[in-house]
């Protein structure tokens, strides 16, 4: 099937809006792989609800919108650095303003031999070679991780040695601002932005990385995060997200996590606002007794569609992996979540279980679920359970009947709820934030 | 020590070994169009069974609709493309023009084959007191029991005849369900369809027998295009039993039936399907590819539909037995065993589509897997805005017996009603070694207590179909699973 | 009756019962008594045929005829019950058709004829009295759901329709309170008959109040370290385990 018009266009609309920035990108290599990419992501068939991927998540919204690129060219000196800062967080942390690298507001760790904490242009600088090479390996398959790989040019680096432990989280936070840039006074629905992130965990290695992205009150754009996550030899990663983007964000992350033998990956995935997201998780188990427990968490209101998709692959023996998805959603709210698991012929001995809860507070609002299993070996504990339902009226009688307001009693257990979610978050500033936003996010609403 | 093991592997063997029961075929003359579809055939069929021209126009209007529609291709399933010019489109036992007006003018061959198939007619009008409508091939052929249903004031005849005797009935409601151009199996049987079964229970009728007709399909290269349209009337309620076997073929065999139920005001319909079609040999060459469109609409209030099925033959099974649950408090079931052995596929579910206030749904759902077979199910349950306190529980369960075979589970749940709640479960799973130890410990051969098992496994769905239908599952399964374990 | 011949067992290639010999008559029972990690488990369940249980070397003959290859079920059928430490649950299977199967199909092996679904019932009611168990456990499926007692009590009830010549009881007192241990143990004694053999395997003495063995045997590393009487048992509490590793390293 050949593109439609439309989305044809608003692909190639970007692409041509790169290409000019290009003139400020001196990496030859780099501009191979952009160009590779470019040509890729023309290729790919329409995007339609026809397909199992798009069925719930009309990706019609997003193509309707007249994004466009953001160039290096920002001006930071409008921002108060501290609105976006979690006060006694301690972290290394990584600053992204317009998916691009800030040193400004950065706390550089010291690179040496075994790791290096840093930004994508000072690796492909440093080390354009390796960089290009480990680049080149990644496995798009889908279009907008090709156009990830086509628009990138900045993002996230963490390369852990070897048997190292990293004294302190680290945090990268992406901050997506409409009026920094200069554009020629030319109508446009915001800017788009794309990071590419690169992150390997070396052998028996332990590190936390906390990801935050923030938006500017009512400012619309369009945010394209791409990660490549490479977990060695028992190495273990807890990774925190919270998406806390505008109300008019659209969010678009991939994730491709892969696990060599006896690594764990422990993550929470935590989302509000924005009114179109969309999160693509995918976990390839590469080695055996390896684990991941992937927690999410989302509230979706107003005209809000939050989608996670999930798709883990256990093609070794012994692996083991959890998923628990939560989900709160009133107003006009819709919350998508789509969670594969496939165990292959020779991944006996496989435990997977994935959970699916969600919660529906008011009359408009719509939940999409579809937990799926793929199972070809038969030594396997394998299985899902979904609910959807709303608050127990008793529960609600009960609390009123002991003089709480209505609105009071629905946070409590909104709050009770969320909570199974967000006790799993072991870096307590995060958690304890998480909290806070939920219970502002609640109150701003009117239940009856 | 490892004399269980080998015992294992050789009981395995045997069990794919198992040659199909009911694979014979009966030689007798029939009148067949030859292979090929296209307008010209369809005038043949609709003329050769003397129709008024709204069925001919609707068969037409259906045919033209799926020369542009394409084969699905979302089904967990894999199998070569079907010549659809291949397969001839009409085969009536007997010779061409008028059929046997009793069980005498029967051609005693086809009785025969009914009796190797353990259903023989005569005995079981006095012993069951169940009455069958035998469909052989396209046409049906014999009736019993029509006198004490007639006073009932229940038709039960075959569709061809409803068509003629009851136009207006047929007219209103064939195609209301499954609309001709619903999908592409449905569209091709509403072009090509030869006959089927027709029900009507009268308001406040509660049908005095089980009705139950058994399919065969026989002629080579006959595909079969049966159509059931079952209607209940308020307040009324019908058992109805379906069950199949076919003769060993060579050549893969088409099967796109379409089942229409109609559920108004407190009416129940109760349909049970036993399926135990060739699947196939071991190659996995020839057995039948089933490809059935059922829905049942809860049109009136507190309607209730249930769908039981226990499907162990077919070389494919393709079937999604659902309900549409319109009238306020209607309830919808769907309980089901899918066993998949050899290199059969089953790709087999349900949809429950919640409307009216107050409906409830449940699915039980057991796939099991043997050898090389493939189990999937796929569901869909919607809760529509209007479907205010909307209740479905879903159980998918899945059984692996062998390290070659596959489970399967993709259900879709939407909802868009907070006060429905949906719960949906599912698990898989295999005979433990523990499980086998404790029961042969107490005596039980391997391939008893597999059996067993299995059956325990499947205890929740065999509850829900009548009596005789229930022994006859069980021990097809038994038969089904003979040495298979995990 | 139950001839053990210098029996060394490997589970997954590790040696858990190293040349171990016992003679059982009929009318007799024996505790055999052990340290956790001993092979008590082991022995139970290389008697019953299990699969993991691995027999390296040695015979184990029942009246004079060789079990080894003979399958589970086979060994069953010979007259061999094995109580198990932890009975299995079997979702969906009901007990009463489990118990029919099961009597039915040792009762076909020695060429008996078949009870009828009546008789069959009256019969395990019966028993179900006798042994003071509930008779809503026979309607439940198999060990589902059931409490530690529950399942232990099913499994004398089962032991008591299969009549078998040599009952095994895998430390059947573990769990229970002291009223379930009671009623266990007054089962297991009225089961006690002169043609009949048990061997009782438990980790403590206290099982030994209840059910008098006429012989105790103390099982340490994988063989019979000590045999003795009754007396042997309590000097065991006393003492415990120790003393006879001691003693049997002097």
């Amino acid at each position: 099937m050949i593109q439609t018009k439309q989305q044809q266009d608003w692909l190639q609309k970007i692409i041509t809006q790169a290409k000019s920035h290009d003139i400020n990108c001196n990496s030859i290599l780099l501009n191979k792989i952009h160009s590779k990419a470019r040509q890729a992501v023309m290729q790919y068939p329409t995007l339609t609800r026809k397909q199992e991927e798009w069925r719930y998540n009309h990706i019609d919204k997003l193509f309707d919108k007249n994004f466009k690129l953001s160039s290096g060219d920002i001006n930071l000196h409008t921002i108060h650095i501290h609105h976006y800062l979690l006060p006694s967080l301690d972290t290394h942390r990584l600053f992204f303003v317009n998916g691009r690298y800030t040193t400004q507001w950065s706390t550089p760790f010291e690179t040496h031999d075994k790791t290096n904490i840093g930004c994508l242009r000072d690796a492909i600088n440093q080390e354009p070679k390796k960089m290009i090479k480990s680049i080149s390996h990644f496995n798009n398959n889908e279009l907008f991780s090709d156009l990830n790989m086509a628009l990138m040019d900045d993002g996230a680096v963490i390369h852990i040695g070897d048997q190292t432990k990293i004294d302190k989280p680290i945090e990268i936070i992406y901050l997506n601002i409409n009026n920094l840039n200069h554009f020629d006074n030319e109508i446009n629905d915001g800017i788009t932005t794309h990071c590419r992130n690169i992150i390997s965990i070396g052998v028996g290695s332990e590190t936390t990385i906390i990801e935050r992205f923030i938006g500017e009150n009512n400012d619309q754009y369009f945010h394209n995060n791409h990660s490549n996550i490479h977990l060695d030899k028992g190495a273990k990663l807890k990774h925190y997200r919270v998406q806390e983007d505008s109300q008019k964000a659209f969010h678009l992350s991939s994730l491709s996590i892969s696990q060599q033998q006896n690594s764990h990956y422990e993550s929470s995935f935590i989302s509000f606002d924005s009114a179109w997201s969309k999160t693509n998780i995918n976990v390839d188990f590469q080695g055996e007794n390896a684990s991941c427990l992937i927690n999410g968490f989302c509230v979706v209101g107003n005209q809000q569609i939050t989608d996670f998709h999930i798709d883990v692959q256990h093609n070794v023996p012994s692996c083991v992996s959890k998923e628990h998805f939560k989900s709160i959603v009133y107003g006009k709210g819709r919350s998508v979540f789509d969670g594969h698991i496939l165990v292959e012929k020779q991944a006996q001995h496989s435990d997977a279980q994935l959970k699916n809860n969600n919660l529906m507070l008011t009359q408009d609002a719509e939940v999409d679920t579809k937990p799926q299993l793929e199972i070809y070996a038969n030594d396997v504990k394998c299985s899902h359970g979904t609910t959807i339902g709303q608050l127990d009226p008793e529960q609600l009688f009960y609390m009123r009947s002991r003089g709480l307001s209505n609105t009071t009693a629905y946070r409590l257990l909104c709050l009770g709820f969320a909570d199974e979610i967000i006790k799993n978050i072991d870096e307590k500033k995060i958690s304890e934030h998480v909290s806070k936003k939920l219970v502002l996010t609640l109150d701003k609403q009117d239940f009856h | 020590m490892n004399l269980i093991q080998e015992t294992t592997e050789q009981t395995v063997n045997e069990l794919i070994n198992n040659d199909y029961q009911y694979g014979f075929v009966t030689s007798i003359d029939s009148d067949t169009l030859p292979p090929g579809l296209n307008e010209d055939v369809i005038h043949k069929i609709s003329a050769k069974k003397n129709e008024p021209t709204w069925v001919l126009e609707w068969r037409l209007k259906a045919y033209r609709r799926w020369l542009k529609m394409s084969d699905p291709e979302w089904a967990h399933i894999k199998y070569p493309d079907i010549d659809f010019q291949g397969i001839s489109y009409y085969s009536s036992p007997g010779k061409a023009g008028e059929g046997p007006k009793s069980l005498d003018e029967v051609d005693p061959q086809l009785l025969d084959a009914y009796n190797k198939l353990g259903i023989p007619l005569e005995e079981q009008k006095v012993l069951s007191g169940i009455a069958v409508d035998a469909v052989f091939d396209s046409v049906s052929v014999a009736t019993t029991f029509r006198d004490s249903l007639e006073k009932a004031g229940v038709i039960f005849c075959s569709l061809s005849e409803a068509i003629q005797k009851h136009s207006d009935l047929v007219k209103q409601y064939m195609g209301s369900v499954v609309p001709y151009s619903d999908n592409f199996y449905a569209c091709l049987n509403a072009a090509v369809f030869t006959d089927g079964t027709f029900v009507y229970i009268p308001k406040g009728v509660h049908c005095p027998m089980e009705l139950s007709t058994y399919f065969r399909i026989n002629e080579a290269n006959t595909g079969q295009f049966e159509r059931t349209l079952i209607i209940a009337e308020e307040g009324s309620y019908v058992s109805y039993l379906e069950g199949c076997t076919a003769p060993k073929r060579d050549k893969n065999q088409l099967h796109a039936a379409v089942v229409e139920l109609v559920a108004m005001d407190d009416a129940h319909i109760k349909y049970s399907t036993v399926q135990n079609w060739y699947p196939g040999d071991e190659q996995g060459q020839g057995g039948i590819y089933n490809f059935v469109t059922k829905r049942g609409a809860c049109r009136g209030n507190r309607s209730h539909i249930s769908w039981t099925q226990v499907e162990t033959g077919s070389a494919i099974t393709w079937k999604y037995p659902s309900c549409i649950l319109a009238g306020d408090e209607s309830i919808g079931e769907f309980y089901s065993v899918a066993v998949t052995r050899g290199k059969q596929q089953a790709d087999t579910g349900t949809k429950m589509l919640h409307i009216g206030a107050n409906t409830k749904s449940t699915i039980v759902s057991k796939g099991i897997s043997v050898g090389h077979g493939q189990n999937t199910y796929r569901g869909l349950v919607r809760m529509t805005k209007r479907a205010k306190n909307a209740r479905n529980h879903t159980q998918c369960d899945s059984l692996l017996l062998g390290d070659q075979c596959g489970a399967h589970t993709f259900p879709y749940i939407e909802v868009m009603n907070p006060s429905a709640i949906v719960e949906h479960e599912a698990t898989t799973s295999k005979i433990s070694d523990e499980q086998l130890f404790y029961c042969q410990q107490r005596g039980l051969s391997e391939e008893d207590a597999v059996s067993m098992i299995v059956n325990g496994f499947c205890k929740e769905v065999f509850k829900e179909l009548p009596m005789e239908f229930a022994v006859e599952a069980q021990k097809l399964l038994s038969i089904t699973l003979e040495g298979a374990v995990g | 009756m139950l001839t053990i011949k210098n029996l060394s067992v490997t589970v997954s290639g590790k040696e858990i019962l190293n040349g171990l010999n016992l003679e059982v008559n009929k009318g007799e029972t024996h505790a055999i008594m052990g340290p956790n990690g001993s092979g008590k488990s082991t022995l139970a369940y290389t008697l019953a045929g299990h699969k993991e249980c691995v027999v390296s070397n040695g015979n184990i003959l029942l009246n004079h005829e060789s079990l080894l290859d003979l399958d589970t079920e086979h060994r069953a059928h010979k007259g061999l019950f094995l109580a198990m430490q932890y009975p299995v649950e079997l979702p969906g299977v009901n007990n009463m058709t489990f118990m029919r199967e099961s009597l039915n199909s040792i009762r076909r092996s020695k060429g008996e004829k078949e009870y009828d679904s009546l008789e069959l019932i009256n019969l395990i009611r019966q028993t179900a009295k006798q042994l003071k168990l509930d008779e809503k456990l026979l309607k439940r499926n198999v060990n589902e759901g059931f409490s530690g007692g529950e399942k232990k009590r099913n499994e004398i009830l089962q032991m008591a329709l299969l009549e078998p010549k040599l009952a095994i009881l895998d430390e059947t007192d573990s769990g229970l309170d002291i009223d379930a241990l009671r009623i266990i143990a007054n089962g297991v004694n009225m089961l006690r008959t002169p043609e009949r053999a048990i061997i009782l395997i438990t980790h403590y003495q206290r099982l030994l109040d209840y059910i008098q063995p006429d012989y105790v045997h103390v099982l340490i590393d994988g063989k019979i370290v000590r045999s003795g009487d009754k007396q042997l048992a309590l000097e065991l509490e006393d003492k415990g385990y120790n003393w006879i590793v001691d003693g049997a390293a002097a």
